[in-house]
């Protein structure tokens, strides 16, 4: 114990409060118990598993076997048994000193019974008062994705869940609850697992099938308890634990293939050519591939021959595609978990294994990301007061990839969908070829590796000890993350050929580098939970709590480079003078004191207060504290006892309004005037590295949190007994001091300090319908629909009024990322029509973009970029997305399940890179199948312009180019066939289902004729990135 | 109960007062107080300003010198005012750092002498940052102090051209007085700013100002041509330099060092390629056809009796491409690129019509190591003795009117016999028609070709408007030697054609100044757009 606490500062005081703890839990082991076993029933006459069985007032209890048999040891006065299963109605059962008891609950739709978990604690559905979502763990099982983070696109309303490619581990997740919260980039939500804040990323390395529950707390309401980290909202995780009861086992596994969704289908090498040759021409240069070899490319008749005016080299007619030779049809993904579930009366635990691997896109090199996870969630009842949840888990992440960066313009996949081909990627020898376009092959397959492995050990540890005075609980938790990280980049030389000598080298000389970094984040927690009641109808619920939480990040790397051999990476073998090492230490700390009060009279009305002081390392002292408080109540009108309408089941109204902090934007050290030291510079005679230090940031010295007040207005309804089910919410969120990074001219000549003076003003809706039920006996359905919208405004930010072309981040009056463009009237189709039109760009002719000259200034410019003087600029529109919904629709026909969901965005703009639309950035470049349908006169309103390279006057950002990027997918698909009872049981299998599963199946968008050629879920500004995968698996599942 | 009661407020109590330090401190960064104490510290400063140093650069194909790969806006006049500029933005981070230096270097623990040096290092830095603005932007805000964001220079309007270059004077003018020679600065310090840097520098842009203001007709042109006639006179009678004996290894690695005592100012990028500091990949850009010399360039290359290609009997029209090299300067084939030239390990150089656009590949700094393994580190030449010498010669006959051949003898004759070409004399110029202006140029022209500084003279000489909007040509279209594989556009009299003069235009309203960017214009509405933009 003093060993945790010595790291924090801790005091003589702290050990002690755990030292009384410790003692009165081993005070009260020594209870003697009594035995209490029997059965639950459902509807049908078979048992019901995993029904929770508990001693009412205790935490006491076991959950039911595969039979639906418990057995609980009952300490000494227990009177009342609770039993509880989610679809059911909860029952209280006095015991009368009975050692055997049959039960049979009743099914309830009335599902708003069910416990939520919330900041610091659970609460009843039914008296909620803020805007909660809660994901179930049958909503993300059975997905064949790489990640928890993946699985949650589409589930609840007002959660937005975006990836900007596809490569293994390194999708690009982007997670925002309700939108933007700061114009100073997104705010993320705060994850908690198990209670305690964890970095964003476990959502992408924890195993989906360990999740219990996920809730988003969405409103300030319910996020206020985080306080200064919770403007972003907050995703708490819950994992699965033990369960009373003989142990279950449980197997699951998908195996299945991937295919790649947006690669861009190449022309034929000829085409190209011909195409690019065009090009050259109409840009006032030389055609540059002579008709000869056009001619023998079309023939197919030879690959190469020797070239007459260089003997040394060969000439080649290659019609191979290279992108078919490196990118795969089909790559494998497989999952696989095992769990034990199981306990008694004094101990519960699931201990899992898991795997999950998947193969990238690419035939050769390094592509893949493969994790293991392993739990163990224990749980102990010390005592009679004092009982210990213990959560650990370890994961292992093994990303392989090329020693090159694949995304974007130039980079390796841009590069082989762009390069010519018609040189081959090896010579007749079998070496690899000198030119550009087998660069990316010779890169993956020879040129090194960029592994990066990851051991991260995660605890979290709450001793809880309860009712030693009635109602109070106090708890004392203690989580940790220990992540370490393992980088190995090494880049190997690759000698490439011309017919006779050796030609290039690629990545000379070679290099190598290991990075390891260490993150250690520490969070001490102690809550005191007090319910009392005055009366029937008073209840009332305290929570008081501390937080300490301390961040430490280390990395620490060393490189070489010109290795003696290309086999064997060591830092051993490089060049002595080119050992280079280097060093970054990141820490925080974070101290936070907080409270809740609950007010609940009858369950009608409904009254909750947070209020949680902050206090954080990243500000200046004196500007280190704020307090973040937050006010809600609710109204369960179907409880008033004038409230007759038999339909209705369920009505309540909310309404909340709270203040939340965000540190986006604030450095670690933000108020200090640091000196950055470098070394890229060489001087001297002879010539030796050299060293420099300047101060290129100026510093921040005034920086507080941004507090956004967010307010917020719900309605639950249920109708027809809940068969039906429906949650409205609307809220706006005011960022008012919201960070900005100072406009200033040029000739401040430093990037500008940032103050708190900004505001963004955010707001939106979210609604949720549920209907459920079921038509004879056997066919049960459900149809369920989400949709949530988005939209802010910047208000103020330092004055910001500039406008160019393209995506503008931040312009007052303007919602953030708005476009910024001309407006277009199809192309020029006479070189007299470019006489008598503004002037527009002294290269532009027949068959290029015709811009609109709409301030009449007989130019196509950007004014002065301003909003007073835009030039011919248009807004056209935001890169958000707005309108998101997910659709769920599942059917159950006696054994046979069916479940179809749609997930999709209804508006969204973007504008794809220039260099990823104009076919020929640089004559080297050439033009994809998409560019077939260029201009010509006949082909006036063609896809593209006329051919022309480097035609950046063609891809000015404009109506022409921005894409509409609104989308419908069939997220997922999922067909399953469970076993019959009889037959399972003769292979002594409680239950067997075989499914198939698909991800990513089918997608409708807005995007038109670019659909396949770019994604509407790709960033704005893509180029060339890895692309998505489509999914089709088979599972097993099988519980024993 | 009572017992358990009062530990459960003992408990309480300890909780409510639970408090802990949150303060942080950077572990692996300093910070500014801790520093500007020692003469290591104002070193370190000032190596940052060496980083603004510019590095190898395409920009010859701003000029009718060079031509890309495809059509260059500055060039051929399609460019439009853009929201933010580097060319604007960066030397202004230069200048804030220089300040930085000048405010702070007082308070150091130092001798006088070594804190002046560093100053004088600051405002040549400084000085360095404004001949870019004035030469790009004319009148430009004038900034002299580090500024806070609420210093009310930000809001200024720009300064005269003519306040600027006083500046500029006044700076160099005490960094002249300050540094060492170049002699002084011994090994070590090799690659440091010297007293002949400044004075260089100075010569520069005191020529640049002299000239324009003649041909511009805005100004005083005597003033700086004086100043540009005594900073290269000074630098000359310092007897520091002298010109490398072999004009092309004065760009390859055996041209590096002090034992090469013509370079005055040199970006470094080191030696060893297993070592890589900084690198440049320059040699796969030239070969990749970065900046192809024109026929205009070529053309301007004489033939060894000192006369240009149209007046010496020695002029024959070639019939393959080596036959452009017969009898010319010699300088010529150390800059473009002659059939058979080793080029690439073990390899004889063809011209790749793909790259080579007009039929000449630029030689000037490609280096075949570099060139296969593709990192290079040649240094680049940013000052050099012979641009003082042709400062010399222009200055003195642009504020006379004339030069004597005494002069000419010790300054641009020493190129011209580098070279091997017949010296240039008063009489040889009556005698075959020449005018001496013109010789001049020439000289500069041909002598500092592919070093980036032709587009600022057709600026300064007010030729650009002529220049620029010509048709851009290249060698004789060889079929022979350059293949049929990159189909060319070849004119009437059999030239390659890589511009047409349609695509090209210069508007001397407005393309003699850049434009300002746009956001800039917005932030600080004092300053105004120049002309035509």
């Amino acid at each position: 114990m003093m060993k945790i606490f010595t790291p924090f500062h801790f005091k003589w005081k702290q050990a002690l409060l755990f030292l009384v703890a410790w003692c009165y839990g081993i005070a009260a082991l020594a209870q003697q118990a009594q035995n209490l076993s029997g059965k639950v029933y459902g509807e049908s006459a078979t048992g019901l598993p995993g029904v929770t069985v508990l001693i009412k007032g205790t935490n006491t209890g076991t959950a039911t076997d595969t039979e639906g048999n418990y057995n609980l040891a009952m300490p000494v006065g227990s009177n009342t048994l609770v039993v509880s299963f989610i679809g059911y109605q909860t029952q209280e059962i006095p015991i009368n000193n009975r050692n055997s008891i049959t039960i049979t609950l009743a099914p309830d739709a009335k599902s708003l019974n069910e416990v939520v978990v919330v900041g610091y604690g659970t609460q009843k559905k039914e008296n909620l008062t803020g805007a909660v979502s809660t994901i179930k763990s049958e909503d993300i099982e059975s997905r064949p994705v790489s990640s928890v983070a993946l699985a949650l696109q589409g589930l609840a309303p007002g959660l937005s869940v975006t990836r900007s490619t596809g490569q293994p581990g390194s999708e690009g997740i982007g997670i925002q609850i309700r939108g933007a919260t700061s114009a100073n980039g997104n705010v993320d939500p705060l994850v908690v697992l198990d209670g305690v804040a964890s970095p964003g990323t476990t959502l992408q390395t924890l195993n989906p099938n360990d999740i219990e529950s996920i809730t988003v707390l969405k409103d300030a309401a319910a996020a206020a308890i985080y306080g200064a980290q919770a403007a972003g909202g907050v995703i708490l995780v819950t994992t699965k634990k033990g369960k009373s009861g003989k142990t279950t086992f449980e197997y699951s596994s998908i195996v299945g293939t991937d295919w790649a969704l947006n690669v861009p289908e190449r022309m034929e090498t000829w085409e190209e050519l011909e195409y690019n040759n065009l090009a050259r021409v109409n840009s006032g240069a030389a055609a540059a591939h002579s008709a000869e070899r056009i001619q023998i490319l079309k023939e197919g008749t030879i690959e190469y021959r020797i070239n007459p005016n260089d003997t040394t080299r060969y000439e080649y007619f290659s019609r191979k595609s290279i992108v078919d030779q490196l990118i795969r049809k089909n790559s494998l993904m497989q999952t696989h978990n095992i769990s034990a579930r199981g306990g008694s009366d004094k101990i519960n635990y699931l201990i899992s294994l898991g795997y999950y691997g998947k193969q990238g896109v690419f035939k050769v090199g390094p592509d893949r990301n493969d994790r293991y996870n392993a739990r163990l969630n224990l749980g102990t009842q010390l005592t009679k007061h004092l009982s210990l949840d213990s959560r650990l888990t370890y994961t292992l992440q093994k990303q392989e990839s090329a020693s090159k960066d694949v995304n974007g313009t130039g980079l390796l996949l841009y590069n082989l969908y762009r390069y010519s081909s018609f040189n081959p990627i090896f010579t007749p020898e079998g070496r690899y070829n000198t030119t550009l376009a087998a660069t990316a092959y010779a890169e993956l397959e020879a040129g090194g590796y960029n592994n990066y492995n990851r051991n991260l050990l995660d605890g979290v540890f709450t001793a809880r000890l309860a009712n030693l005075v009635k109602g109070l609980e106090i708890r004392g938790v203690y989580g940790v993350q220990y992540w370490q990280g393992d980088r190995d980049l090494f880049r190997k030389t690759v000698q490439r050929w011309y017919r006779t000598a050796p030609g290039d080298v690629i990545n000379t000389p070679n290099s190598y580098s290991v990075s390891n970094d260490l993150t250690q984040n520490n969070n001490v927690q102690f809550l005191a939970d007090y319910n009392f009641a005055l009366g029937e109808k008073h209840h009332f619920h305290v929570l008081g709590g501390y937080q300490w939480e301390d961040g430490r990040y280390e990395n620490t790397s060393a490189g070489v480079t010109a290795l003696i051999t290309n086999e064997l990476p060591s830092l051993e073998l490089g060049n002595e003078t080119t050992k280079t090492n280097s060093q970054d230490i990141n820490t925080y700390a974070f101290q936070s004191y907080f409270g809740r009060f609950n007010y609940n009279y009858s369950d009608k009305y409904l009254l909750e207060a947070t209020l949680r002081l902050d206090e954080s390392s990243r500000l200046a002292p004196g500007l280190r504290t704020k307090t973040f408080p937050s006010l809600s109540a609710s109204w369960n009108i179907h409880r008033e006892s004038w409230f007759t309408l038999p339909v209705i089941s369920e009505l309540k109204v909310r309404g909340s309004w709270g203040s939340l902090g965000a540190a986006q934007g604030i450095g670690l050290y933000d108020y200090l005037p640091l000196l950055t030291r470098n070394s890229n510079l060489v001087l001297g005679s002879p010539e030796v590295k050299a060293t420099y230090i300047a101060q290129t940031d100026v510093p921040s010295a005034e920086l507080s949190w941004e507090t956004i007040q967010t307010s917020n207005g719900g309605l639950d309804i249920g109708l027809f007994d809940n068969k039906l089910q429906g949650s409205f919410d609307y809220y706006i969120k005011y960022n008012r001091n919201m960070l900005t990074r100072i406009q200033l001219a040029s000739t401040f000549g430093a990037s500008a300090p940032m103050i708190n003076n900004g505001e963004l003003k955010s707001w939106g809706w979210e609604t949720e319908l549920r209907y459920q039920d079921k038509i004879g006996d056997n066919f049960l359905f459900s149809v369920a629909a989400n949709v949530s919208d988005n939209q802010n405004e910047l208000i103020e930010f330092s004055g910001r009024k500039l406008i160019s072309s393209g995506t503008v981040g931040t312009l007052e009056g303007y919602p953030l990322n708005s476009i910024w463009g001309y407006r277009t009237a199809g192309y020029f189709q006479t070189a007299e029509e470019v006489k008598a039109s503004p002037f527009q760009d002294s290269r532009t002719g027949a068959g290029d973009v015709k811009y609109q000259d709409l301030n009449n200034d007989d130019r196509i410019t950007v004014g002065t970029g301003t909003l007073e003087n835009p030039g011919d600029l248009v807004y056209l529109g935001t890169t958000q997305p707005r309108y998101l919904f997910g659709i769920n629709l599942s059917t159950q026909w006696k054994n046979i399940d069916f479940t179809a969901f749609f997930q999709g965005v209804g508006k969204r703009n973007f504008m794809p890179a220039r260099q990823s639309l104009d076919a020929n950035i640089a004559s080297y470049y050439q033009a994809l199948a998409i560019h077939r349908d260029y201009w010509t006169p006949e082909n006036p309103n063609a896809l593209f312009p006329r051919p022309f390279v480097n035609a950046s006057h063609n891809y000015l950002p404009s109506d022409q180019w921005i894409l509409n990027a609104k989308y419908i997918r069939l997220k997922n698909l999922q067909v399953g066939y469970t076993l019959p009872q009889h037959l399972s049981n003769k292979v002594k299998l409680a239950r067997a289902r075989i499914y198939f599963t698909g991800q990513d199946l089918f997608t409708l968008s807005g995007l038109g004729k670019f659909q396949g050629y770019y994604d509407p879920e790709q960033r704005d500004g893509v180029s060339a990135d890895y692309p998505f995968f489509g999914t089709a698996a088979m599972g097993l599942n099988l519980t024993f | 109960m009572k017992i358990l009661l009062s530990k459960i407020s003992l408990a309480l109590v300890l909780f409510s007062s639970l408090s802990c330090d949150v303060n942080r401190i950077p572990e692996t960064e300093i910070t500014d107080p801790a520093f500007w104490k020692s003469e290591s510290d104002l070193k370190s400063a000032a190596n940052y300003l060496y980083t603004f140093l510019p590095g190898f650069n395409l920009n010859e194909v701003w000029s009718d010198n060079a031509y890309g790969t495809s059509a260059n806006p500055i060039s051929d006049g399609s460019r439009l005012a853009p929201s933010t500029a580097a060319d604007y933005a960066t030397p202004y981070q230069l200048i804030r750092a220089a300040n930085n230096i000048l405010e702070k270097a007082p308070n150091a623990f130092v001798t006088d002498a070594i804190r002046n040096r560093y100053m004088a290092e600051a405002r040549f830095f400084r000085a360095f940052a404004y001949v870019q603005l004035v030469q790009k932007y004319g009148n430009v805000p004038l900034i002299l102090k580090t500024l806070q964001e609420n210093s009310p220079e930000l809001s200024q309007a720009a300064a005269s051209r003519q306040e600027i270059i006083n500046q500029i004077y006044e700076d160099l003018d005490f960094a002249a007085a300050n540094l060492p020679t170049p002699a002084g600065l011994g090994g070590a310090d090799y690659g440091r700013i010297s007293n002949t840097a400044a004075l260089a520098l100075k010569a520069r842009i005191a020529l640049f100002e002299g000239t324009r203001a003649k041909f511009h007709n805005d100004g005083d042109p005597a003033k700086h041509l004086s100043i540009a006639l005594n900073a290269a006179k000074t630098v000359m009678d310092s007897k520091q330099h002298s010109l490398f004996a072999n004009y092309e290894n004065l760009f390859q690695y055996a041209g590096e060092g002090p034992q090469n005592k013509e370079n005055i100012l040199v970006k470094q990028y080191g030696t060893d390629p297993a070592n890589i500091v900084l690198n440049h990949n320059f040699s796969e850009n030239l070969y990749t056809g970065g900046a192809n010399p024109t026929k205009s360039l070529v053309d301007s290359y004489l033939m060894k009796d000192g006369l240009p290609i149209t007046k010496s009997p020695l002029y024959k029209t070639p019939v393959k491409s080596t036959d452009v090299f017969q009898n010319r300067d010699e300088r010529l084939a150390a800059t473009v690129f002659k059939q058979g030239d080793p080029y690439n390990t073990g390899a004889k150089f063809t011209t790749p019509m793909n790259y080579h656009k007009t039929g000449f590949g630029p030689k000037k700094y490609f280096n075949a190591t570099d060139f296969t393994t593709r990192r290079a580190l040649l240094d680049l030449v940013l000052l050099r003795y012979a641009e003082v010498l042709l400062t010399y010669a222009e200055a003195t006959f642009e504020l006379n009117n004339s030069i004597s051949d005494a002069d000419l003898d010790m300054s641009l004759n020493l190129l011209r016999q580098r070279g091997k070409i017949a010296p240039l004399s008063n009489t040889f110029v009556q005698a075959n028609g020449l005018d001496m202006r013109e010789e001049i140029r020439r000289e500069r022209r041909v002598e500092l070709a592919l070093e980036n500084l032709r587009y600022w003279d057709l600026i300064r000489w007010k030729t650009a408007e002529t220049e620029l909007p010509k048709a851009v040509l290249g060698n004789y279209f060889f079929a022979e030697e350059f293949g049929r594989q990159t189909p060319v556009v070849v004119n009437a009299e059999g030239f390659i054609v890589t511009q047409d003069a349609s695509f090209r235009r210069f508007d001397p309203a407005k393309d003699y100044l850049w434009p300002f960017p746009v956001n800039d214009l917005g932030l600080n509405s004092a300053l105004k757009q120049n002309p035509g933009w």
